[in-house]
């Protein structure tokens, strides 16, 4: 799983990129569920309804079947900062591919 | 056939029959059965388990059944939705990539040794697990421990004052895991969304 850090949320969890069903990047928490629309996580974070998390962007949910972690690929294709993205093995994303 | 041949074959017919009693025997009721009547079965029960004692006596004990994490364990109680409520009060219902919030807990039953950062482990099984979060929050409803609360959430975090667990992760590898005495609990309402040990 990509990821931008820690959440400060709930401090324990990973701020990994999911990509709902219809395509849109999203930061989740993998621990709590807390959310951010963009990278900007100075932002304060949202807490899409449970169980579902719809997307904010389409209402998709994203524990959904087409939701998932995203890829580097569509991390760029959907013009985000890759410099940005850890790594499963804890390095930029970007240098490890 | 000759009447030899007739004898032997008789004999044999009867032992054959004799054999199939023998067998067929111990499976039938000693008692009366009325007929449609089934008799209650409990799931998952099979034979009671044999423990060894010390002094070398077996003693008859209940399995522990292996159950899907998401089902009934300890004192959960299963309510409309596939929501469990602890004795408590907290519920578990669906949700997280894991499918369940119990499941999603139970994340922190194990050490992921390759995750980055910490990662809190509980000691104990999913009731213990499940008893602690509920001491924990039963500890902040009486006013200890820290309260943030930020939106729908309230993220609790209480020192229970002993060993729950330890710290994993690529953190706790390298500190040698560390003991953590406090739980930290996510929740909406009293529904829970995440609760693990750590060291705040
Ligand atoms: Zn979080
Ligand atoms: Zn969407």
């Amino acid at each position: 799983m990509l990821y931008l850090g820690y959440c400060r949320h709930c401090g324990a969890g990973l701020l990994g990129l999911r990509r709902c069903g219809q395509g849109h990047l999203l930061v989740l928490c993998d621990e709590c569920d807390a959310l951010w629309q963009t990278s900007d996580l100075g932002q304060p974070p949202q807490f899409p309804p449970q169980p579902d998390l719809p997307c904010p962007h389409c209402g998709q949910s994203l524990n959904g079947p087409t939701a998932h972690w995203a890829s580097l690929d569509e991390v760029r294709q959907a013009g985000w900062n890759d410099a940005l993205i850890v790594g499963p093995g804890g390095c930029s994303a970007a240098s490890a591919t | 056939m000759r009447p030899g041949r007739r004898s032997v074959g008789l004999t044999l017919l009867g032992f054959g029959v004799l054999l199939a009693w023998l067998v067929v025997k111990p499976m039938l009721p000693t008692g009366p059965v009325e007929t449609g009547q089934v008799r209650p079965e409990t799931p998952n029960a099979g034979p009671p388990a044999s423990v060894e004692r010390p002094d070398g006596a077996a003693e008859q004990a209940e399995r522990p059944v292996e159950r899907p994490i998401d089902s009934a364990a300890g004192a959960l109680t299963e309510l409309p939705g596939d929501v469990w409520r602890s004795p408590g009060g907290l519920l578990y219902g669906p949700g997280s990539r894991e499918g369940h919030r119990l499941r999603h807990v139970l994340r922190h039953a194990r050490d992921d040794p390759d995750r980055p950062g910490e990662h809190g482990v509980f000691d104990g099984d999913q009731a213990a697990i499940v008893a602690l979060i509920d001491e924990a929050y039963a500890r902040s409803e009486q006013g200890a421990g820290r309260v943030e609360r930020d939106g729908p959430r309230s993220v609790v975090t209480v020192d229970l004052q002993r060993r729950v667990g330890y710290v994993g992760g690529q953190v706790g590898r390298r500190q040698g895991h560390p003991a953590t005495r406090h739980v930290r609990l996510v929740l909406e309402g009293r529904n829970v969304i995440t609760a693990y040990p750590l060291r705040p």
